[in-house]
């Protein structure tokens, strides 16, 4: 890279967002979708159109509220390589093609070896969910663990996934994560 | 790695552009005697030194970069900070030999927390509000492998990038601001260091440099550097302002 | 490196290029010093008609243009030189490439293609290290240092080991020639001339767009410095087929096949002189056939390396193609697998994954599309027994849930552990 363009992207990288502040034992609302209750404090940023909330930092910790998905949208809205269009969600998918949906869109977002671990139906508020575990890695930087709790709800995705460092991260954080996806209800 | 040294790179600079006053942090969870003879692990110091050329091309050079290495080591152990100190060089065992993954993983590992550290510390965009201005981070309970394996409490983790302009740029930079009043600019040093407790894997001291100043490839004037490298280091009974 | 990509330029933008999986090269003449000046630059010289020229003499004017004995690669650089400077960078970066979230640790596989890599390199194999990395890309690369890149997309797409020892033999050719370090000088050279140029150009009040001129006239130079490269690896790696017995004609095979593949998927290899860093496929399939037939009369009994080749990839196939098929439009992978099909290994696996791009596609008739796959798919050899839980899916797509259920039966029968066999279960209970 040449020296000027650090500079110009380091310019582009200052200008983003600001953190805000998500605090503890409080009710907020995510992404006007997703109404959570925090138990520990949380840092909050708006990245396209998820909200992304961590603890130590987006590259060690983030769990991700996916902006709600119709019909002919993709649900993990990344970027991709290759130009390859992300899967799109189509009205009708039944609950066992969600694991191939993520992890085929994960894998078109860059990451490698996206393996899935266990599915497992659960509930999103009082919704039929479907909980995902999976591991995956990228090309340089740690091995990521982490789960996603998916629901349809006339013919509408809602998607939340954690992932995180897996090591260290994902055992510090994975237990709060877990208790603030299960306080999620919707307000769509 | 050089996409990390990218990585790097950018929120250095960022740092550099926004920056901030006091440039080193120590975490509130650093425990030990500073009376203590500790041992310090230095692990394989990730250092680069560059010429920029008049066409903005960063060429690589051995020699500086090796210099450079030489004069951190001896500014480091001259550092007053390290005075009761004995600091231990973990080598980098040959490439692609298991001992060499076993490291690179734990170097990986380090990239990404200290990259979190540069980036949600000190980028003002990017603090984090739960932690503000506080060092807290870790490496996890992995980290007492570690201790055993270089028989030392603390690792030390050095980056270091500093680029010079060469002749070609000087007369550049002289010619464009005599005709036009343009600054172009010369080459720029940054780097950071960080101290983790081993016990525990918490990152206990971290701190960085951006500026435009200072050159590692003398080792008199390097001095200069590494005391700012080493500004607020915890341990040692030479520690100032900490 | 083999594909048009990225031109090399300044040194870090070079090595993200190769972190990357971007392509690198570049120079405009060869150094001297760098090869026996005695030989000169190993072009093959065509100006007297071939008629004029024994065939045997014509042989060994290729054989001597790319000459090995004279190179001398992989001696580490002193400290004091530029290309030192480059060797400790890569040596860093290597490092990271070693724990890389993609690499492919399998011995098997990756025992085999260093026995591969020793043969061609003689005696420069100790001095080489290979990594195999998952990417959906047909490349491979090598740095002066030794490291050398395997890319699943090579193997994917290979069919012998002649094919992929060509490819390999053209990476080693840029490392016998040092080519990374000239790309590196030539590149702070244009550099250097550019920037005076901007400053002699606004002191002469030159029109605002010269210096755009400027720029162009520097990218094409450095395009043409990197196809230059690339030809001369090119005819190493014929070199090294040529060596080890392999059948010669495995490189323009690799090359028309690459092109076909191309224009399937809607990306045609254009010429153009601005942004290609490689020479045109067609003309290195050209060029590989014109020296193939200087060479060929000399062996006698050309080797493939078919089986052996087979044996070692096969089992990790599913996995690349699935990489390919996650990662690229519907038309390129596609086009990937019609060739892979066309040349008949296990065609069970390849039907299936045709059936698995039209169901994923958004297109409407996808499901249909699929069950007509996934039936030619179970008539053949090698049929994932996953297929039946994809083939009840389709099925439910199209309401036809009697057949979704038997499928979904097969499916649990088949494989009663699979990671999502409880919902499958509680899919078929709805079902009832």
């Amino acid at each position: 890279m040449r020296y000027a363009a650090i500079f110009l992207s380091c310019l582009v990288l200052c200008s983003c967002t600001y953190y805000s502040l998500v605090e503890g034992r409080a009710k907020h609302t995510v992404n006007d979708t997703y109404v959570i209750r925090t138990e520990s404090p949380w840092n909050a940023r708006s990245l396209g159109s998820a909200t992304i909330l961590s603890q130590h930092g987006q590259n060690l910790d983030s769990l991700i509220f996916f902006r709600p998905t119709a019909d002919g949208e993709a649900p993990l809205v990344i970027n991709t390589e290759y130009g390859k269009k992300m899967p799109i969600f189509k009205k009708g998918t039944s609950f066992i093609e969600l694991p191939d949906l993520m992890k085929s869109s994960l894998m078109a977002a860059g990451y490698d070896d996206v393996l899935i671990q266990r599915t497992e139906n659960a509930l999103m508020d009082g919704n039929k969910a479907l909980r995902v575990d999976f591991t995956m890695k990228m090309r340089a930087g740690p091995l990521l663990k982490g789960f996603s709790m998916m629901s349809i709800k006339k013919d509408t995705l809602f998607t939340v996934m954690f992932m995180a460092e897996e090591t260290t991260y994902f055992p510090m954080v994975a237990k709060d994560a877990e208790s603030l996806v299960a306080s999620v209800s919707l307000l769509k | 790695m050089i996409v990390l040294r990218r990585t790097f790179a950018l929120l250095l600079c960022c740092i550099f552009l926004f920056g901030c006053q006091q440039t080193f942090r120590v975490s509130e969870r650093l425990s030990g005697n500073r009376e203590a003879k500790n041992r310090i692990a230095l692990m394989p110091m990730d250092v680069l030194l560059y010429e920029l050329t008049a066409g903005s091309d960063m060429v690589p050079n051995a020699v500086w970069t090796e210099n450079a290495k030489k004069h951190l080591l001896d500014g480091i152990r001259s550092n007053p900070a390290f005075g009761n100190l004995e600091l231990v060089e973990v080598p980098n065992p040959p490439i692609d030999s298991p001992d060499a993954k076993q490291l690179a993983s734990f170097m990986q590992l380090h990239a990404a927390v200290g990259s979190a550290v540069l980036a949600h510390s000190y980028v003002p965009a990017y603090v984090l509000p739960t932690k503000g201005n506080k060092l807290d981070w870790t490496m996890g309970p992995h980290a007492r492998n570690w201790r055993d394996k270089v028989n030392a409490r603390y690792a030390l983790f050095l980056h270091v990038e500093d680029g010079y302009a060469d002749g070609g740029r000087v007369a550049l930079m002289i010619t464009a601001a005599l005709l036009f009043g343009v600054a172009i600019p010369g080459g720029t040093q940054s780097g950071f260091a960080s101290l983790v407790d081993l016990e525990t894997g918490d990152v206990v001291w971290f701190n960085h440099i951006a500026r435009q100043t200072g050159d590692l490839r003398n080792g008199q004037y390097a001095k200069e550097s590494v005391d700012a490298l080493f500004l607020g280091f915890p341990l040692g009974k030479g520690c100032v302002s900490c | 490196m083999l594909k048009p990509g990225r031109r090399w330029g300044p040194f870090a933008h070079s090595l993200i290029a190769l972190t990357l999986c971007a392509c690198a090269n570049n120079s405009s003449q060869f150094e001297s010093g760098l090869r026996d000046a005695t030989l000169g630059a190993p072009v093959l010289s065509d100006d007297k008609p071939a008629s004029q020229q024994a065939e045997a003499n014509s042989a060994d004017v290729v054989l001597s243009a790319y000459g090995i004995s004279n190179l001398k690669p992989a001696e580490r650089p002193a400290l004091e030189s530029d290309e030192g400077g480059l060797w400790s960078a890569l040596e860093e970066h290597e490092r990271m490439v070693s724990v890389a979230g993609n690499r492919i640790t399998d011995e098997a596989l990756n025992g085999y293609i260093k026995d591969v890599v020793c043969k061609i390199s003689g005696p420069y194999c100790p001095q080489i290290r290979v990594y195999v990395l998952r990417v959906p890309d047909f490349n491979a690369n090598m740095s002066p240092t030794g490291k050398m890149e395997v890319w699943s997309g090579l193997l994917l797409r290979a069919r012998n080991e002649a094919e992929m020892a060509a490819v390999l033999g053209h990476e080693f050719g840029h490392f016998l020639r040092r080519h990374t370090i000239q790309t590196q000088r030539d590149s702070v050279a244009r550099g250097n001339f550019l920037q005076f140029a901007a400053v002699a150009l606004g002191l002469a009040g030159a029109p605002a767009g010269s210096m755009d001129m400027m720029r162009l006239a520097d990218l094409a130079g450095r395009m043409a410095y990197s196809r230059d490269h690339e030809r001369e690896a090119d005819g190493y790696g014929l070199r090294v087929l040529f060596d080890n017995g392999y059948d010669l004609t495995a490189s323009p095979a690799l090359w028309k096949r690459l092109k076909e593949e191309r224009s399937k998927a809607d990306s045609p290899d254009h010429f153009n002189l601005f942004t290609a860093s490689h020479p045109s496929i067609e003309e290195r399939a050209e060029e590989q056939t014109k020296l193939t037939e200087r060479l060929s009369s000399r062996i006698t009994s050309p080797q493939k390396g078919r089986e052996r080749y087979l044996e070692h990839i096969l089992p990790h196939r599913a996995g690349f193609i699935e990489d390919e098929i996650a990662r690229k439009p519907k038309a390129a992978a596609l086009a990937l697998l019609d060739l892979l099909i066309e040349d008949g290994v296990r065609l069970g696996e390849l039907y299936f994954y045709k059936g698995e791009v039209h169901r994923q596609s958004a297109d409407k008739k996808g499901p249909e599309e699929a069950l007509k796959w996934y039936g030619k798919a179970l008539t053949s050899e090698g049929a994932p027994s996953k297929l039946h839980k994809f083939k009840a899916l389709a099925h439910l797509r199209l309401e036809q849930k009697a057949q979704a259920r038997t499928e979904f039966e097969t499916y649990l029968q088949k494989m009663p552990k699979a990671p999502d066999a409880d919902l499958v279960r509680s899919q078929l209970e709805e079902l009832k």
